[in-house]
């Protein structure tokens, strides 16, 4: 059972760093962004690329991992800002729906441009940068350092974000544009600029949980992103959307159900998607706004 | 008082503004000066928030100019008409209600601290030093706009005359030489309303020109030093109180045809 939890907390900590990007976006700009997902997909693919492509990168282990990791983070963050600047910005007085809609194109759009570039083919990560050496023993269960090290990784971007959300200029400003966009410009900020930065956070914390994927699960595919951004969306939804704790929540959450589901049915792991989405339209029905939602919250 | 000779801050030229068929403000003319109280009056839909909103550039005005400072605003973002010195404040309060007032306040401030998101994520001295002077200033602004207690509760926490006091310190925080008040007395007690008008006494000696938009006119002519009296989208008068006062033409408006109700909250 104690693998059970560790398990799930891995796989939450990965939910819950996509979740935040869907959370954040939809919190600013109240877009379900669909390509959240694929951006997720692209950073573990930029990042198979850089691993691959550079000689020599193996000798430097661990270490060029982490700045593959980094950069990764930088080129996603990139991607999306410049998605948010053709796709979503034009559209920013249109109705939601057409925004949803440029959404979902857009996740075809990235899908499918990858697939030209690297193939529809499952890809399978190089096996020094997989991090699978040593394991701890905790009570019944085993976690491996390299799922210690990934974990540790996402909660500092958390506490991170939680803290240059509510601790800084940009922070602030982000908070206010959620709660009232007008009367955030009148307050000297630049409601583009700072969308722009949501754009890139969000995506910065999706190209790591890519590259995270990368490392732990040893294969990436193109259509990954499709599932992996719905059941961020489903973390957003259960904690709370537009709210940062809630997507963390949600995300841990998920993941532990989800590993409870896989452990109850044996091993067999073909229900934990049925429970997951059904969890989804459970809260959709019962409590929209989600484990946090009627608590009065920062929104962000 | 246009006598005196005091420096011309904002200027507004034949502004017009249509909404489809309807015209918000027609033909508009209307200056501010340096360290003056004006007040904007008129009849409801006279089209004093909406030249308001035109100001502050959340509306783009069909024609017409306004130059503030010496620059054309006309086309200019909201946040960049801010950053030149231009505040203001809402009729129905616009406050950030997830947000706690020190935060509230602390939003003003965003254009002029410089934090580098590095510094900021390494919390070094430099980020440091910003946010304790972002939020020392908070609290001058809190203290000056007389508001007393905990700062970090939610600002809907706080009673509206409370609430209007906040919005003005949050609006002070960015350096304005332009206060525009959009109804500051809207919903206030006597007694509260008498603290409206001692802080907007303070703030002028601090230099500010303050804009008022109200429909209380006891209170506009107490602190008014030049009153502009608007109707369908004109101004039909410019002048000191006691002129405003028996211009058959302001009469007339608020007083004169039946269409007309006189709306005194």
């Amino acid at each position: 059972m104690t693998q059970v939890l560790i398990d799930g907390l891995f796989l939450g900590c990965v939910y819950a760093l996509i979740a935040l990007g869907y959370s954040m976006v939809y919190g600013i700009i109240k877009l379900l962004n669909f390509a959240h997902g694929d951006i997720f997909m692209f950073g573990a693919m930029i990042a198979f690329t850089m691993l691959t492509a550079v000689p020599g990168l193996q000798s430097a282990g661990i270490v060029a991992v982490f700045g593959v990791l980094i950069l990764s983070m930088f080129l996603t963050g990139g991607t999306g800002v410049l998605i948010e600047a053709v796709a979503y910005k034009p559209l920013r007085s249109a109705p939601r729906l057409s925004l949803l809609i440029t959404a979902v194109g857009m996740s075809f759009v990235l899908e499918y441009g990858v697939k030209q570039f690297w193939g529809s083919k499952s890809i399978t990560w190089p096996q020094w940068a997989q991090m699978g050496a040593g394991s701890i023993p905790i009570f019944d269960g085993t976690i491996t350092i390299s799922r210690l090290v990934l974990m540790a990784v996402s909660i500092a971007l958390m506490v991170g974000l939680g803290f240059y959300i509510n601790g800084t200029r940009q922070g602030r400003a982000m908070r206010a544009i959620a709660l009232d966009q007008r009367a955030s410009t009148l307050m000297g900020v630049d409601v583009n600029r700072t969308i722009s930065l949501v754009f890139f956070i969000g995506s910065a914390l999706a190209g790591a949980a890519g590259v995270m994927f990368g490392m732990y699960y040893g294969a990436i595919g193109f259509m990954m992103g499709f599932l992996l951004g719905l059941k961020a969306f489903t973390a957003a939804v259960i904690g709370g959307i537009g709210n940062m704790y809630g997507a963390m929540l949600g995300g841990l959450t998920l993941g532990l159900i989800e590993r409870t589901t896989v452990y109850f049915c044996n091993g067999d792991d073909s229900w934990k998607d049925v429970v997951s989405f059904g969890l989804l339209i459970l809260f959709l029905t019962l409590r929209p706004t989600g484990i946090l939602g009627d608590r009065v919250v920062e929104r962000m | 008082m246009s006598e005196t000779p005091r420096d011309t801050l904002l200027e507004v030229r034949d502004l017009v503004l249509r909404f489809g068929g309807v015209v918000a403000v027609d033909g508009l003319n209307m200056s501010v000066h340096a360290g003056e109280i004006v007040s904007v009056i008129g009849p409801n839909g006279a089209g004093k928030t909406s030249a308001f909103n035109c100001i502050s550039g959340f509306y783009r005005a069909n024609s017409g100019s306004i130059r503030f400072l010496g620059q054309s605003i006309l086309r200019r973002q909201p946040s960049t008409i801010t950053k030149m010195g231009m505040a203001r404040t809402f009729q129905n309060l616009r406050l950030f209600k997830e947000m706690s007032i020190l935060d509230n306040v602390k939003t003003g401030a965003h254009y002029r601290m410089k934090q580098h998101w590095f510094d900021a994520l390494l919390h070094t001295p430099a980020y440091g030093k910003s946010e304790r002077e972002c939020e020392d200033d908070a609290r001058y602004w809190l203290d000056f706009v007389g508001f007393k207690g905990d700062t970090s509760m939610y600002v809907t926490a706080l009673p509206y005359g409370e609430q209007r006091r906040v919005e003005i310190a949050r609006a002070l925080m960015t350096k304005p030489r332009v206060l525009m008040l959009d109804e500051p007395a809207a919903g206030l007690n006597h007694s509260e309303k008498q603290g409206l008008i001692e802080l907007i006494r303070r703030i002028q000696a601090l230099g500010i020109s303050i804009v008022l938009i109200e429909h209380d006119m006891g209170l506009v002519m107490d602190i008014s030093e030049r009153i502009i009296v608007l109707n369908y989208g004109k101004e039909i008068a410019d002048g000191t109180p006691d002129e405003i006062r028996n211009d058959p033409l302001v009469v007339e408006a608020y007083l004169g045809t039946d269409e007309d109700e006189e709306d005194a909250e």
